[in-house]
Parts: structure tokens; C-alpha cells; sequence
């Protein structure tokens, strides 16, 4: 965190971003229904299976689940973010079931999460 | 950068498998995908249903354009041929055979050092794919690869072995590795090269999993987008002529850049006459050399 | 600094005011402003001298191409004060020929060229080098074209903002108008206390942590919330929006709300001007919390190839 005086007077800090954040979805090739704690198992085992017990430590919690649809909102600490993308993107199964985490967007804060330009559609509904 | 590209979609017996594949990478955002077509002997390759297969494949292109939004309206599909390189004959067949130089690209994969050498120093290709999932029997030295660079050789990667199984990902980790670390990141392409829809993964997804392979974050997204570009101008290159003309109308040139009509008065002394900006019946053309 | 003057295109606002009660909506509709899309619209006919005198010059004009991925394509922006921005991949910046700067990122992996044309520069007209070079290039750059996002706000009341959309329709162009949605969400909540002259948080909340409470909230995190969300387009008008909110706070209970306005992921441009890029993600939000003496916090949300 860094402090600093603006020459107008105003007082303005500056951070970078402790947490990631991360919007997934999960994809199978078949109807699934997969509790919230399943959830968080199939990460720490992906995690895992890339990473070991290094991997596993990083703590990732999911701060938004809607079991319907298998999406969810992941918080990241800054330091793991890579590492648990690229083993979230390499997860090819479930179990015996094919399955893909699809990460949809990525954002250094919360807010930045809750739009995106690029899956908006401008057009009116015709 | 430029768009994302995926240049090793493999080829499918059923046209609807394929098509699966390449509407899930127009969604997932790459617009350019080249199908690929691996063939193990050239010899006892069946000339004949070859290009009757590519026009299936350019139907259900169409088809699948027709779906899609306007968001893919600059999708292009590319044909690319990939020869298993187990013999030095092969080649040459490489370079002669028409039917081959048909396509828009040309791959090899060799299977040895002598191949790999041949293939780095010695042949006209656009993409030297390595089969990553086996122990390679040689290690990779700087100068062929070097050589390869030089003449615009890309060196692909696939990643859905990584994807698969942990046994393969670690033999495809440490032979990109070696690979990445004697070339330095320097043309280096990252395709897809599976079987199902289920394995492919997005540009972002990619050029993440890339990062370890020792490529640097800004190197990773032009393994997807750049440097497949260089491919597809190598292989336009390697087709064509060397040059490039672009031609103007003599009328196309405003006031202020009349002295560029100047500048070839002054190498072609008689056609002086002809391009005088007051001339009744100047040529129609001016050459103009780009590059 | 009103965010008028801050500038720059924006696809979603939200706000968001602690408390339990409720203002009716019709507070936040959108007045005499409209965004529609034009489709296949050429560079160089953004730079026609009619269409700059009548548009340009007369008001504030956003444009920004639409379906155009900042770093993979190329992408085009026109904003307030008649700045044109192109952000060229290298093939068509040697293609094009105008002068150019290189992208500060060009060294992370975007080899991207700027090309800037104040179109309101008094040499900027037909018989100038400048305009002639730059309308003979855009014209036989073919690819140069794009579907756009336009919004103009006259500096003249009178004038309606709709007349650029029959202007484009007269030139021949297909306009449809945008879609506006509007969503609200009204449950109790317990605001986190906050203080304008405590942003450490030493005795409240902390600036960070607001932050990271107003993000659960605009993503529908399982909280106890007031929230009302509104999503509409590149609407200039925000100030009409701000001070009303503003006027509520001096008359009313809620201690503080705040105003997030969501830049286009894609612009080439985000607050003040300044570059943007979009690595793996392209943040380019802006955070207003409000305070009754009139006291401000400003959150600016950036990505990795932001200046700041």
C-alpha cells in the first residue's frame, strides 16, 4: 500500500489487487448436480493433482455458487492466481465424468466482476 | 497482436464432429483454426480422396458460418497438411508432390535427430511439429534450431496432451521445456491438436497453461495470436513470389505527394514524358516497389 | 471533478445506497439521451466535413466500435472533444501510413500502434495536408471499417440528440437503438460505517474492505442488501444522476451511497484519457462513494496495461 498527497490536496492511495477473482462455470457432458462442498473438493483435488500439497495450501474460497447452472464466483489470493488457473483449465474430469472449468472472466476486485463489456449485448431484443 | 488462431484442428471421419469442434473455438474466441490432416507415409497416401474431403470440410464451414453471429464474421479456416518424417526421401516428396503444396500449410513431424535436422535446415515447411508425448530420443542443440528460426520455421506445441493425462503432461512439460529454453521463446506456436470438443481450451486459458513451459507472460499470448500469424504469412510466402507490389492510379496522389512521381522521373529518364502531371494521356498505372 | 469531465464511455452504472428504504426508480431514468448502434460505418466518413461541423464540434460525441477485442483487434474510438483514436495492429498501421506512437505495451506483447486525429484542430479541414493525407488513407484502407456505438449530447438544449441518428439513417446507414435494461434489488442490509476522513479504518470500515463490500453486492453475493442496479449505455449525462443523488443526501437518513460507472473493457482509453489494454482482464470501472459534506472517495479499478 502506498500513500500519497496529490498536489490538489487529495489524499490518494494506491494497492494492488491482494485477491483475484474469478468467474467460472463448470461444464460436463452430462446433467450433474454437484453440492457446494463437492465443489470446493474438485478444486483442491485439481489444485492437487497439478500442484500437490504446495497447491492445495492456496486458499481459494467460493464466494458465489448457483448449483443449477455450475457457476461461481472464486477469490484468490494474488500469489496463487496462476497457478490455480492453469490447474483449473487442465482439469479434464470429474471423477470418471468428462468435465471443463470454463473461466469466463477474471478481475483484480469484486466490482469489476459484476459487468463485462464483452459478453454485452447491445442490440435490442428483436 | 492479432486475432487467436488455432492451427492444429485434426481432421474427423464425421464432418459433424468436426464441426462441433470448430463452432466451440469460434466460441471460445480464436477466429482463424486450421484443420489438420496427419498422414504416416506419403507414398501410401490415396491422392484422389483428398480433395473431395476438403470440400466437405469447406461446406460445413459454410454452414457453421451461417449460425454464428456477427461476432465470427472474420472467422477463417485454413487447410494445413502434417507428414510423419521417418524417411529423408520423404522430403523431397514433400516439396514435389502438387497435391501437398495445395494446402495452405505444411507441417512435419520428425521422428529422429537426422529428421529433425533435415526438417530444421533443409526443408521448406511451415511448422515443425514434434510429438511431445514421448521421450525424445536426442537432445534439441541451438544451431539447427537457429537455422529454423532464421528461415521463419515455427515450432509448435500441442496442448491437449497436457489436458489428458498427467502421465503424458509430464513428458510434454519437459520436452517444451528443453524445447522453449534452446530457442528462448522465439517461434513458438501453441495449438490444440485434440480429439474431442471437451479438450479445448480458451486463448486466455491457454496462454496461461503456457506459462509453464518457461515462456514469459507477454510471449504466451503471442504463441496464440502473433507468431501463428507469422505462420500462415510464411506459408502465403512460401507459395508465392518474394516480393510485393502494390499498384495506384497515377490520379490517386494528392497535391502535396506529386513528388513521388518525381522521384521515378529521376530513374527512368524516359518515361518523363508520359507521367508529366499535365500530360493529356498518362499512363494509368505507377508501380511502386513496397518491400 | 464532475465525471462528465472525466470522460469516456460507460455501459453499466450501479448504485448503491446503504439503508432500508427506497426511492422510486423513476429517479434514475434515462432523460434526453440515446445510444443506438450504426452498422458499417468507414473511417474516413467520420471524417467528412459536414459530419464534424453539425456533430463533432456541436456537442459531446462518443464512438466506439463495437465487436472489436482491444488486443487482438483493431479498435477505434471517437470521444468528447473530437479526439480520434485508432489503435492499429502493425499490418494495417503500415498499411495505413499516418504517423503514429507505439503502444506504451508494446514491450508486454501488444504491438499495437496509436494514431490520434484531433478532428476539431482548426487545420483539420478539406484542403489541408493533414485532413487530405488522412482522408486518402482512410479511404483505400478498406478494412478500416466498423459497426459503431454512438451517443451525442449537443452542447445546445434545443437540439435533440436523436438528430445524429437521422443523420446516419439519411447517409444511408443501418442505426437500431440500444438495449436499455434496469434491474433493482431491495432487501435489508447492515451498510459497513464508513468515514470520509478515515479511509485507513482505523475506527470503521476501511476503504478496501468498502470496496471489496460494494463489489459482493453489484455481483449478487448472498448478502442482506439495498441495491439497485441500473445497466444503460454510454449515457454522457451522468451529472443530472450525481447531483440528485446528491440533493438525497443532504435531505435524507443514509449516511453515504455510491456510484459505480463500468468503462467498455475494449476502449482504447479509459479515465481521463489515459491508455488502456486488456491482458488477461481489461478492468476500467470507477468508483464514487459520496459523503453528505459533499466529500468524496474515488476508486479507480485498472488493469495491468493501464497507465495510471
Amino acid at each position: 500500500m502506498k500513500s500519497e498527497m496529490e498536489s490538489n490536496g487529495n489524499f490518494c492511495i494506491r494497492q494492488t489487487a491482494e485477491y483475484f477473482f474469478m468467474k467460472v462455470s463448470l461444464e460436463t457432458d452430462r446433467p450433474m448436480s454437484i453440492p457446494i462442498a463437492m465443489m470446493k473438493m474438485h478444486i483442491l483435488k485439481a489444485l492437487g493433482s497439478l500442484y500437490g500439497q504446495v497447491g492445495q495450501s492456496i486458499d481459494v474460497s467460493i464466494i458465489k455458487y448457483e448449483e443449477a447452472s455450475h457457476r461461481m464466483i472464486l477469490r484468490i489470493p494474488a500469489s496463487g492466481f496462476n497457478r490455480v488457473w492453469s490447474a483449473l483449465s487442465l482439469c479434464s474430469s470429474l471423477g470418471t465424468v468428462p468435465c471443463v472449468f470454463r473461466i469466463h472472466q477474471v478481475s483484480g476486485s469484486l466490482l469489476g466482476l459484476s459487468a463485462n463489456s464483452r459478453d454485452y449485448d447491445f442490440h435490442e431484443a428483436s | 497482436m492479432a486475432a487467436f488462431c488455432d492451427l492444429n484442428v485434426l481432421r474427423e471421419e464425421n464432418p459433424q464432429h468436426l464441426k462441433t469442434k470448430l463452432s466451440m473455438l469460434t466460441k471460445l474466441g480464436y477466429e482463424n483454426f486450421a484443420v489438420n490432416y496427419v498422414v504416416e507415409d506419403i507414398q501410401g497416401k490415396a491422392k484422389g480422396s483428398k480433395k473431395s474431403k476438403e470440400k466437405v470440410l469447406i461446406k460445413c464451414h459454410q454452414n457453421h458460418f451461417q449460425q454464428s453471429s456477427s461476432k465470427c464474421q472474420n472467422v477463417r479456416q485454413f487447410s494445413r497438411f502434417t507428414a510423419v518424417l521417418n524417411d529423408s526421401l520423404q522430403g523431397r516428396r514433400l516439396h514435389q508432390d502438387p497435391e501437398i503444396q495445395k494446402y495452405d500449410l505444411v507441417a512435419v513431424q520428425p521422428t529422429g535427430k537426422q529428421f529433425f535436422d533435415l526438417a530444421c535446415k533443409e526443408l521448406s515447411v511451415d511448422i515443425i511439429s514434434l510429438d511431445l508425448t514421448q521421450s525424445l530420443d536426442f537432445h534439441f542443440t541451438r544451431q539447427p534450431i537457429n537455422v529454423a528460426i532464421e528461415k521463419g520455421i515455427h515450432f509448435e506445441i500441442c496442448y491437449s496432451p497436457l489436458v489428458m493425462d498427467s502421465a503424458s503432461r509430464k513428458k510434454v512439460l519437459a520436452n517444451s521445456l528443453a524445447l522453449i529454453r534452446v530457442c528462448k521463446g522465439k517461434n513458438i506456436i501453441i495449438s490444440s491438436g485434440c480429439q474431442k470438443a471437451l479438450e479445448l481450451r480458451g486463448p486466455y486459458d491457454v496462454a496461461n497453461i503456457a506459462l509453464l513451459t518457461g515462456l514469459t507472460e507477454a510471449q504466451t499470448k503471442q504463441c496464440l495470436s502473433r507468431n501463428c500469424h507469422q505462420v500462415l504469412m510464411h506459408a502465403a510466402a512460401r507459395k508465392s513470389e518474394k516480393g510485393l507490389l502494390s499498384v495506384f492510379p497515377k490520379e490517386s496522389f494528392m497535391k502535396g505527394q506529386t513528388w513521388k512521381l518525381g522521384y521515378v522521373r529521376e530513374i527512368k529518364k524516359d518515361v518523363l514524358e508520359e507521367i508529366e502531371p499535365n500530360d493529356g494521356e498518362p499512363p494509368a498505372k505507377k508501380k511502386k516497389k513496397r518491400k | 471533478m464532475t465525471l462528465e469531465q472525466r470522460g469516456l464511455g460507460y455501459f453499466q452504472i450501479d448504485v448503491i445506497v446503504p439503508g432500508t428504504f427506497l426511492h422510486h426508480s423513476a429517479y434514475f431514468s434515462v432523460e434526453d439521451v440515446s445510444s443506438f448502434c450504426i452498422e458499417d460505418v468507414s473511417l474516413h466518413q467520420l471524417i467528412s466535413e459536414e459530419f464534424i461541423e453539425a456533430f463533432v464540434k456541436k456537442g459531446r460525441l462518443y464512438m466506439i466500435s463495437q465487436d472489436t477485442y482491444i488486443d487482438q483487434h483493431d479498435t477505434y474510438a471517437l470521444i468528447p472533444g473530437g479526439m480520434l483514436i485508432l489503435l492499429l495492429n502493425n499490418s494495417t498501421f503500415g498499411e495505413l501510413g499516418l504517423s503514429a506512437s507505439k503502444s506504451a505495451y508494446s514491450n508486454h506483447g501488444s504491438n499495437k500502434h496509436v494514431v490520434e486525429l484531433d478532428l476539431t484542430k482548426p487545420c483539420f479541414r478539406p484542403g489541408k495536408p493533414s485532413f487530405e493525407r488522412a482522408k486518402s488513407n482512410f479511404k483505400r484502407c478498406s478494412q478500416l471499417k466498423s459497426n459503431f456505438l454512438v451517443t451525442w449530447v449537443p452542447h445546445d438544449e434545443k437540439i435533440c440528440g436523436s438528430s445524429i441518428e437521422s443523420y446516419f439513417k439519411s447517409e444511408g446507414f443501418n442505426a437500431s437503438s440500444c438495449r436499455l435494461t434496469q434491474s433493482e434489488s431491495n432487501d435489508p442490509c447492515i451498510a459497513p460505517n464508513i468515514a470520509y476522513s478515515d479511509p485507513n479504518g482505523d475506527d470503521n470500515c476501511d476503504a478496501f474492505s468498502l470496496l471489496d463490500w460494494l463489489g459482493a453486492m453489484a455481483c449478487g453475493v448472498d448478502m442482506y442488501v439495498t441495491y439497485i442496479a441500473q445497466k444503460y449505455l454510454i449515457k454522457m449525462n451522468l451529472n443530472n444522476l450525481e447531483v440528485r443523488m446528491k440533493e438525497n443526501l443532504t435531505n435524507k437518513t443514509n449516511p453515504w451511497f455510491s456510484l459505480t460507472v463500468h468503462g467498455f473493457h475494449d476502449s482504447p482509453v479509459s479515465w481521463l484519457n489515459k491508455e488502456h489494454g486488456f491482458h488477461l482482464h481489461g478492468d476500467n470501472a470507477l468508483t464514487l462513494v459520496f459523503f453528505p459534506d459533499g466529500c468524496c472517495w474515488t476508486y479507480k479499478i485498472l488493469a495491468s496495461h493501464d497507465t495510471l
